[in-house]
């Protein structure tokens, strides 16, 4: 595989930003082509402004950017945004109310050349595009005439038209109701997958960067902290950040009682002295890790098991009592108090527990992660 | 430092080892970036030419004196002389109580007119709500100097229509030539835009607010008290320094009706001490009083600054709106629909009435059985030949159409630099813009006269002197009029236009102007209608070579030749009547100044 986009050392501070941290430190990563590249992260972390670098709307104080075989931004170069083979689909749709759906899908063949060209020359290429969004029946339409999910899909259309070499989103999802947010995801990717075209994309959301991306990018405070395909970051986090930002977690503090030897697999296991007694966990990382250490274990809502009855030949076993059940029809969701803390824990609604429920709650060693403070 | 964002880097000089198309993309880089570069500083030095240069030549004027009265010529020597004359004498103070009271006065009335009609028509269930709201506005096409004279025929002390009936029914007469005649005047003009400047915040103000209010437990008066009234005053506050900068600056009332009744004012001394009955102008004490009055109307704006800020100049409401309940008036709607008709009909139906009486008459010598006997249309057919007719309306229409276009086009690169750039130093552009706003009319006027004096350019005497004062007086409201229209068009939609692929070029024909085309096209006539309606510009700068409708109107007028004056009015209240309900089609006019 080629690479289609390269990113090294930007670095980027807003003018009249004071003595604010810049808004990108010093960032470098490589997507691959056809791949579905995600920037994760909550708002004021850089990615947005990373994306806008990409684009050639912000100018990087440094660093470098290329673009399949352009240099777009160096020391000595700096390729405007109209010159970049890119397709951009911004937050607020940003479809030109003064034209119809066909003109502003039209628009950017228009700008390939600096003579006018006709409509009928224009319509095989932006029929089939309209078609593919569904969106055949609106072609006279004025834009501001589509609902938010339609001027998305337009937006979207607008932007792969040209057949760019990297596609730009930057949220385009979050201006959407929950619904429609998650069917455009799925269209999402159906269109990816099916023109193959790189696509860079920005977002708070865990669950579109989870259910998208084949490589996440988690940046805070204008750096990348983790990179690493959807699974990786969601079982393996480097960082308590990292770990609640994909996705909910509990953070057992604690110190490190023992460390056991590594295994063929490369996993070790600890004993970790808690709040809740003495949790075991095996740890894939490769971290130096201590007896003596403080540390925090991170176990996901739905990897925590609850019994009613006290299971046998189990490790991990914590006698709780269920606080609260929301139920959100996919499961229950619990909050449980063991000693001193409280827990979340997502369970099936097969089995059924109700407040003030004794009940034995199951923290599967495998399921933990250590972070060494 | 640079001025602009995207100012280009010290471009080194190419490697020779560079891949060819990087050097290509390099020059249309950096060509475009100085076009952007350019397009400030053409914006700064426009302004500074059109804005500063004027100010500076008042300034240094101000303290120079030879015995033509010309300063900054031969002959001419440095001296306080002009500050020690003009404040030594009782009569400047004087004058500047006349000025204050005139222009206190004058905004009381208006006020308390404008603020009943926005209530009355935004807040409750008056009849016929819409053509109030249009009868209110439509003076707003009566120029001021019009409306001075058309009063001035009803008021007379000898035979206006209006005394000759008090007089005959009550035994008394009321003078239009006196400070309370003036201080009515000025008001019927100040009402419309007052109007227009309060019933936008009213008409948007959110409702919830009130109700929010209302369910806290809060009665009514102390929701107009705690609630409408301090959510108003911005827009109040607005209003009211606008319109003092108006009532200071206007010389068409206290030339048409101070000037027989000896009343002066600020403005009609700087323009006396230019274009005196006998003698030389002396221009050096004329711009210390317009250094004066300059002083005067800056107080006020200084002092709402401070109280209001400028950070929400340009803030749009957002949120769900919901439009507040409207009060039952009961048995006084009708009432209260009937008193607001008879003011329309006393201010703005009566004057229009007279004006055509006049018109038709021989010489006007009040309204009498003898004089519907001489009802003629001779003026009507006559005039047309008088020669400087032919060149007024002329001269009227290129200067209304040059000052427009040019006007808004450059408000237009000027607004977009202000809201689009991200510079710190664009507060230097916003200021710049917004000075003529707060310089009056008359002051411009004097300080363009002046420069074009020492300037061996030679528009002096030329419509073209009109053209650049008038500029200079309006740049300020298109700039304000199309930095919230630009505000209004997301940055999104321009970025999504380069990231189509479009240059910076094709994104103003393409993106910018079609979004802004409509409120171009309103400030545009907005402009046209303001340049067509002002005397102050053309009557400071006047010559035998470039009367305009305006400035003739007024010759003919203080020539003695009513009939024609009226004739002339006539015609030009039909056409800027006209703009005026265009506008109202139009998009802005609501949210105009």
């Amino acid at each position: 595989m080629t690479t289609a986009i390269e990113v090294r050392n930007l670095h980027h501070r807003y003018r009249g930003a004071g003595d604010h941290p810049p808004a990108v430190g010093d960032v470098s990563f490589e997507v691959e082509e056809n791949q579905f590249f995600t920037l994760l992260g909550p708002s004021g972390c850089g990615k947005t402004t990373t994306l806008r670098c990409i684009a050639g709307l912000e100018k990087p104080d440094s660093g470098e950017i290329r673009l399949g075989e352009v240099v777009v931004v160096s020391d000595r170069t700096f390729v405007p945004t109209h010159r970049r083979d890119i397709g951009m689909v911004f937050q607020d749709y940003a479809v030109w109310p003064h034209m119809t759906v066909f003109e502003n899908v039209a628009f950017p063949l228009r700008m390939r050349s600096n003579r006018r060209v006709r409509t009928s020359e224009l319509r095989n290429k932006v029929m089939p595009m309209l078609e593919m969004m569904g969106m055949t029946q609106f072609e006279k339409r004025r834009a501001t005439q589509l609902s938010g999910g339609q001027q998305q899909r337009l937006s979207l259309a607008r932007a792969l038209v040209r057949e760019p070499e990297v596609l730009l989103l930057d949220e385009p999802l979050s201006s959407l109701d929950a619904r429609l947010r998650a069917q455009m995801r799925t269209e999402l990717r159906r269109v990816q997958r099916q023109l193959k075209v790189t696509t860079v994309f920005v977002t708070h959301d865990q669950i579109e960067a989870l259910s998208l991306s084949n490589e996440i990018a988690v940046m805070q405070d204008g750096n990348i902290v983790q990179q690493g395909r959807p699974r990786d970051l969601y079982f393996h986090p480097d960082s308590e950040f990292v770990g609640n930002l994909v996705g909910a977690a509990n953070l057992i503090t604690g110190v490190i009682h023992t460390v056991g030897d590594v295994d063929s697999d490369g996993i070790r296991r600890l004993e970790v002295a808690t709040d809740l007694g003495t949790v075991v966990c095996e740890d894939a990382s490769e971290q130096a890790l201590d007896t003596g250490m403080s540390c925090s274990v991170l176990v996901r809502p739905e990897a925590v098991l609850m019994h009613h009855s006290e299971p046998e030949q189990r490790e991990n076993i914590f006698v709780g009592r269920v606080d609260l059940g929301l139920f959100i029809g996919e499961g229950v969701e619990h909050e449980v108090t063991v000693g001193p803390i409280g827990l979340k824990i997502k369970v099936p609604t097969s089995v059924r527990f109700r407040r003030d429920d004794k009940v034995y709650v199951e923290i599967p060693s495998k399921s933990c992660v250590v972070f060494a403070q | 430092m640079t001025l602009l964002r995207d100012s280009p880097p010290s471009e080194p000089p190419a490697a020779p080892s560079r891949p060819r198309h990087l050097s290509v993309l390099d020059n249309i880089y950096a060509r475009r970036l100085r076009g952007r570069t350019v397009m400030a500083i053409l914006a700064i030095a426009v302004l500074l030419y059109l804005v500063g240069g004027p100010l500076f030549i008042l300034a240094t004027s101000t303290f120079q004196k030879n015995e033509f009265g010309l300063p900054l010529s031969a002959g001419s020597r440095w001296t306080t002389e002009n500050i020690q004359t003009v404040f030594g004498s009782s009569e400047t103070y004087h004058v500047l109580v006349t000025t204050l009271l005139f222009a206190l006065g004058s905004l009381i009335v208006a006020f308390i007119v404008a603020l009943s009609f926005s209530w009355l028509i935004e807040r409750t269930n008056i009849p016929c709500r819409n053509l109030l709201f249009v009868l209110v506005v439509a003076p707003s096409g009566m120029p001021l100097l019009i409306t001075s004279i058309s009063w001035s025929l009803l008021l007379n002390p000898t035979n206006g229509v209006i005394n000759q009936f008090l007089h005959a029914v009550l035994g008394i007469k009321f003078s239009a030539y006196s400070l309370p005649g003036m201080i009515l005047v000025q008001a019927f003009g100040m009402v419309p835009l007052t109007f227009l400047l309060i019933t936008g915040s009213l008409r948007s103000m959110n409702g919830v607010l009130e109700d929010a209010a209302d369910a806290s437990g809060a009665n009514r008066w102390r929701i107009v008290r705690k609630i409408t009234l301090p959510l108003l005053t911005p827009a109040l506050l607005g209003a009211l320094i606008y319109e003092f900068v108006n009532s200071v600056e206007n010389v068409d009332v206290p030339l048409v009706l101070g000037l027989p009744g000896h009343i002066t004012v600020l403005s009609t001394t700087i323009f006396n001490n230019t274009h005196p009955a006998t003698g030389l102008p002396d221009y050096g004490l004329s711009s210390t009083y317009g250094l004066l009055l300059l002083i005067l109307a800056l107080g006020p704006l200084i002092v709402y600054d401070r109280a209001i800020g400028s950070g929400g100049k340009y803030a749009t409401i957002t949120g769900r709106v919901r439009r507040p309940t409207r009060i039952d008036l009961g048995r006084w709607r009708i009432p209260m629909f009937i008193g607001a008709m008879s003011y329309i009909v006393v201010s703005f139906l009566l004057p229009l009435l007279i004006l055509v009486f006049a018109s038709i008459q021989p010489f006007y010598s009040g309204v009498n059985k003898a004089a519907f006997g001489k009802v003629t249309l001779n003026e009507w057919r006559n005039i047309w030949h008088t020669g400087s007719v032919g060149m007024a309306i002329k001269n009227t229409i290129l200067l209304g159409v040059v000052v427009s276009v040019g006007t808004m086009l450059l408000s237009v690169m000027i607004a977009w630099v202000i809201v689009r750039a991200r510079s710190r130093f664009i507060w230097i552009l916003d200021l710049l813009a917004f000075m003529p706003h707060a310089i009056p009319g008359v002051v411009i006027g004097l300080s363009v006269l002046l420069l074009y004096l020492m300037l061996p350019l030679p528009i002096y005497g030329t419509i073209w002197i009109i053209v650049i004062a008038q500029s200079t007086l309006y740049v300020s409201l298109g700039t304000r009029l199309m930095g919230a229209a630009i505000a209004q068009t997301q940055v999104v939609l321009e970025e999504a236009a380069a990231a189509s692929g479009a240059p910076m070029r094709r994104i103003w024909f393409r993106v910018i102007i079609p979004l802004i085309r409509p409120s171009f096209f309103n400030g545009a006539l907005l402009v046209f209608m303001a340049s067509m309606q002002n005397l102050t510009l053309p009557l400071m700068l006047s010559s035998p070579g470039n009367v305009v409708l305006s400035s003739l109107i007024w010759d003919r007028w203080n020539y003695g030749l009513p009939t024609q004056a009226a004739v002339l009015s006539v015609v030009m209240t039909a056409i800027t009547v006209t703009i005026a309900a265009l506008l109202r089609g139009g998009s802005g006019t609501r949210d105009t100044v």
